[in-house]
């Protein structure tokens, strides 16, 4: 019986099966089909504004012609507060990137207004809502010193008898230049309903490009602390974005993080009211 | 006894404690047991039983070849076969004793044949790869053992190790890297059913899945089924791995020394009464916070800030009270623990985990006769887990324990029917689990998450196998088991609008039914002998599992929580249809065997969202975070060894493709499971310089792992955030890996092995990530994959001496 013969075909073909089995993810990011990306809020007393950019494959550069490209101009963009509405200005942006974004200059945030963002753009209609929720306070602020690094916290005494979703950020003054939310800026009061409590405020980055560091303040800085309520699409959307950057490459991290948009499902992105209430603090 | 009278009898006694509608399911069975009954045609009956020369107990769990049947002996040291009358070759192999070969004249109808089995000076160190125990050749179709040659030459870090083992199993997946749990055919890390002496054990791994929780100097048979399952077990869809500890010596003491570069491990066997009453002790622990502590300088950031050890404690009490009777009590403590004081103190960040895994269980054996022998197991199981993190003032605690009560009771009975065996089992679960119960304090305040949650559940089983012949050629086993399952209050069930306000909640009384499931699962497996040297088998088996792992993270990880099935979450209802060939030229050293399965699993579970209720979660009870879905996969496997003077050889592959639906992921598409891997070999090599020096190869292959990548991206306020399409869309590159080993016995019973592990020190990566390089303020960005891999090359060095 001719058994080498045999095990040497079962080798052979053994084999040739393998390594014949990778998928690459170059074509499917080069196949992938942009969406309309949509980042817009209204402030209490503050007008709209909307950035509308385009999204790409993941493997594909960024570069000055890309990020050119991935700004969405021609756009009709319209406001409507249920009683008026406002066509949206396009306008260069502070920012480098987007480099444009759409402005309102008619229709104030007001108190418990619902907001019906319509965005019209190559033939699609994408409508998105928000609201403004009453405005929460803090308590008090006061930073803590622990090895010559400054640790901000904060106190806030929950209203009672309504579900409440925060949202903090910061802004050292003549350093930064916006408020740039703090390291999971979201909080919900589902854990404390009604109670007093303390909670951290560790700074954030205002780009993905900036290293994270250690969250604390130096001594010195004069902090703007901007505390924000949203309603609970808006604070669904940042509280399951944040998760998905912060864990974004980090395998031990829970599975299945999915963002929750709360804008028109055929784009991507968020549409947000703020009620916000401002605090200054300096560390020494 | 008539076998009328015992059947009478043991019916009547199962009849006592089951409820009518088991009485009819049971009946069911027995009239299809009974039709086949008439075709059964009878054929010249041996009957081995099996003892040691010195003490003279039984020798339960060897094997027994006669001519090429083979099988392994029962609770008393017994098996029979049904052979043609003739000359007969009889081969009787078990670990730690020495082999007995021996050629006899069958002619009577029913021939009786004692024999006794020397102990063999050294364990380990025989160079055979299994070359007698063929796939699938044995009295349970379907079931493989482990031997210490197998778990010797497997490749670890260390220390053999019976998991490591397993993973070298075709049909077996490691994962890769072989970290965390394993996947059998497909199915899932929680699909896999651990018993150790009756009781269960819930985490199989210590230290992330580096060793395995079962100490190799106490293991006297592991058995391994991934399909043709006995119905007597159960609660499981994937595996089982029924792993029995050895006996003490009953008549010297004996023991052994091991110690490596990262663990050391001892046992001792005494005979408290000589013949009647002995115990075993074996401990084992890793020392890596103890070696840190002499390398490391005393100011170093590691040394004070990073800890990790494991330890464990196996005991095992036998007492003989007779010819007929045995009690033992096995006791089994393992604890891990992982302390991060904070690598870098200033960013204020602690972590530690630690999970301890304990299991009790109390076995009576009992003899009534020649032909009727029954086991009874009381067991205890409990297995925990804390995760302690502070960031802070921030403190997060997570706890998490299942714990679980069992009694069982097989009774075996053999010649019930001419050349039939029949076994009746029983067993009762009652769990009680607490799934992740959160600790979370701001300063002084303590947040308001849900109390911790007790939820009770129990199990209870029932069944019949009846494993027969049929003429010279075929061997059948055929039977069923019923389970029943109730989750049990005390319980809450709350329902809530979309922002998680409670709008209504059920109050389930202490002991109240709450939701209940039944399963009635046939099993069935068919050997035909094709010819002298080679065989053909069948088997179908329906499982159910009534409880699941939850993975909390995208890696298997001791984190993992077990919870019960109750309303959302169903039990997982598994069938499985495998077919196997195999032939042996036992002249030529070489068998080879050829599988194939198909394998379906509904009610597979997996987690929606994050953990901690209410951030970003879809309901305040403890399930509402999970989805279920369908799991199916096939494939087929190769199994070859072959022996060549000198050198020996084993190869298993594995050619599978498993995918997973679920309703509400990617959009209700099938898509792959992260454990489908494509191609798994293993491959291992050994060459006996002489008889006291060996060399052993092994090399592992397997197609990557699938992972979920983004396959867009778009910028929100200054953070890129990936755009997902499609679960599981990417390939991690292949995995392979070859590890070389060597041992050397010395004269007076010590021996030293020294190993690599990955010897070309393959960068396998372990997952990938996109890095983004660059400003945006400069408009300027690049993507890079980075590929983070575990392992580089680890030599070790272990030297194992035996009294």
């Amino acid at each position: 019986m001719n058994i080498d013969f045999k095990v040497n075909t079962i080798l052979i073909l053994l084999i040739v099966m393998l390594g014949c089995d990778e998928v690459d993810l170059s074509d499917a990011s080069r196949n992938y089909v942009p969406k309309l990306v949509i980042d817009g809020s209204i402030e209490l007393d503050g007008f709209a504004h909307v950035a509308l950019t385009k999204s790409e494959g993941y493997l594909e550069n960024l570069t000055k012609d890309s990020l050119v490209r991935a700004s969405e101009v021609n756009a009709l963009v319209t406001l409507y507060d249920g009683e008026n509405s406002e066509v949206l200005i396009l306008r260069r942006n502070e920012k480098s990137f987007p480099l444009f974004v759409y402005r309102g200059s008619k229709i104030k945030g007001e108190l418990g207004k619902q907001y019906e963002l319509k965005v019209e753009v190559d033939g699609e209609t994408y409508v998105s809502y928000t609201s403004i929720q009453p405005r929460e306070e803090i308590d008090s602020l006061w930073f803590r010193k622990e090895n010559d690094k400054f640790f901000l916290m904060g106190r806030v005494s929950d209203t009672p008898d309504r579900e409440n979703y925060y949202r903090v950020f910061t802004k050292r003054i003549g350093i930064d230049n916006q408020f740039i939310p703090m390291y999971y800026s979201t909080i919900s009061d589902q854990f404390f309903q009604g109670e007093t409590i303390d909670f951290s405020i560790f700074k954030g980055v205002e780009s993905f490009d900036e290293t994270r560091d250690d969250g604390f303040f130096e001594s010195g800085d004069s902090v703007i602390v901007k505390f924000s309520s949203l309603d609970y699409e808006h604070f669904t959307f940042w509280s399951t974005a944040e998760s998905e950057i912060y864990s974004f490459s980090n395998p031990f991290s829970s599975s299945g993080n999915e963002v929750q948009h709360n804008v028109d499902s055929k784009a991507l992105g968020v549409w947000g009211g703020y009620a916000s209430n401002y605090y200054v603090i300096v560390a020494n | 006894m008539s076998a009328e009278v015992i059947l009478f009898r043991q019916h009547s006694a199962v009849l006592r404690r089951l409820n009518f509608y088991f009485m009819s399911q049971l009946n069911v069975v027995l009239i299809i047991v009974f039709f086949i009954l008439n075709f059964s045609v009878s054929a010249q009956k041996l009957v081995v039983e099996v003892q040691d020369s010195e003490a003279g107990f039984v020798l339960q769990g060897t094997l027994v070849k006669v001519n090429n049947q083979t099988g392994v002996t029962d609770t008393n040291g017994k098996v029979s076969f049904n052979i043609p009358s003739g000359k007969t070759n009889i081969l009787i192999t078990r670990i730690g004793y020495q082999q007995i070969t021996d050629t006899i004249e069958v002619s009577s109808d029913e021939q009786k044949l004692l024999y006794k089995l020397q102990i063999e000076d050294i364990l380990i160190g025989e160079i055979e790869i299994n070359d007698d125990r063929l796939v699938g050749q044995n009295s349970d179709i379907g079931v493989q053992y482990i031997s210490s040659q197998d778990m010797a030459y497997a490749p670890s870090i260390g220390e053999a190790d019976v998991l490591n083992a397993i993973k070298t199993n075709a049909g077996v997946y490691s994962g890769g890297e072989n970290v965390g749990g394993y996947y059998v055919r497909g199915g899932a890390a929680d699909q896999n059913l651990i018993v150790l002496d009756g009781a269960t054990i819930y985490n199989p791994n210590h230290l992330f899945g580096f060793f395995s929780v079962f100490n190799s100097d106490i293991l006297d048979e592991v058995a391994f089924y991934k399909g043709g399952f006995r119905p007597s077990m159960g609660g499981r869809v994937s595996s089982i791995m029924n792993i029995r500890t050895l006996d003490p010596s009953l008549d010297k003491i004996k023991g052994n020394i091991g110690i490596g570069t990262i663990s050391a491990s001892a046992s001792l066997e005494v005979p408290i009464i000589k013949e009647k009453l002995g115990v075993h002790l074996a401990t084992r622990r890793m020392y890596v916070d103890k070696l840190s502590a002499l390398v490391l300088p005393e100011d170093s950031e590691v040394r004070n800030s990073l800890n990790s050890y494991f330890f464990d404690l196996n005991g095992k009490l036998v007492y003989r009270l007779g010819a007929n009777d045995k009690i033992t009590f096995t006791s089994f403590y393992g604890q891990d623990g992982y302390i991060n004081n904070g690598i870098n103190r200033n960013n204020g960040f602690t972590n530690n985990i630690g999970w301890e895994n304990q299991a009790y269980a109390m076995n009576y054996y009992h003899l009534y006769n020649d032909m009727v022998s029954q086991d009874f197991t009381i067991s205890r199981s409990q297995y925990d887990v804390n995760f302690n993190a502070t960031i802070l003032n921030y403190v997060l605690g997570i706890y998490s324990s299942i714990d679980e009560v069992g009694f069982s009771s097989r009774l075996y009975i053999d010649d019930l029917l001419p050349n039939q065996n029949t076994e009746l089992s029983f067993e009762i679960k009652q769990y009680q689990f607490v799934p992740n119960t959160f600790d979370i304090r701001s300063g002084d305040f303590e947040l308001n998450t849900l109390d911790e949650e007790k939820l009770n559940a129990r199990e209870v089983a029932t069944s019949l196998n009846q494993e027969m012949s049929i003429g010279d050629r075929v061997s059948l086993n055929i039977g069923g088991r019923f389970s029943w399952y109730y989750h049990l209050g005390e319980h809450v069930r709350y329902s809530a609008d979309p922002s998680l306000t409670v709008v209504d909640s059920v109050f389930y009384a202490k002991g109240e039914k709450i939701v209940n499931f039944q399963n009635l699962e046939p099993r069935v497996s068919i050997r035909y002998k094709l010819g002298d040297d080679s065989n053909v088998q069948l088997a179908y088996d329906k499982m159910s599992q009534y409880v699941h792992l939850a993975p909390v993270s995208s890696v298997s990880l001791p984190t993992d929580v077990w919870v019960p099935s109750t309303e959302k979450i169903k039990p997982q209802i598994g069938h499985q249809l495998s077919s196997e060939y195999s032939i042996e030229f036992p002249d030529e050293d070489f068998s080879l065997g050829l599988s194939a399965y198909y394998k379906t699993v509904n009610n597979v579970i997996e987690y929606q969202n994050g953990i901690l209720l209410g951030y970003g979660t879809s309901g305040l009870n403890f399930d509402d975070n999970f989805l279920s879905g369908r799991l199916e996969s096939k494939g087929a496997e190769i199994v070859l060894r072959k022996r060549l003077g000198k050198w020996s050889s084993k190869f298993d592959y594995t050619l599978s493709k498993t995918d997973q639906v679920f309703e509400e992921l990617n959009e209700g598409v099938s898509f792959p499971a992260k454990y489908d891997s494509r191609h798994v070999l293993n491959a291992q090599i050994v060459f006996e310089i002489n008889d006291r020096v060996s060399i052993n190869s092994a090399f592992s292959y397997s197609t990557g792992n699938a992972i979920t990548v983004p396959i867009g991206r778009y910028i929100i306020d200054g953070n890129v955030i990936g755009d997902y399409e499609g679960r599981n869309n990417l390939r991690l590159p292949a995995y392979h890996r070859l590890d070389l080993g060597m041992r050397l016995q010395g004269k007076k019973g010590g021996v030293w092995n020294f190993g690599i592990y990955n010897v070309y020190n393959r960068r396998n990566p372990y997952y990938v990530y996109y890095d983004l390089i660059g400003s945006l303020e400069e408009l300027e960005v690049s993507v890079d994959i980075i590929e983070v891999s575990l392992f580089t090359i680890i030599p070790s060095v272990q030297y194992e001496y035996r009294f």
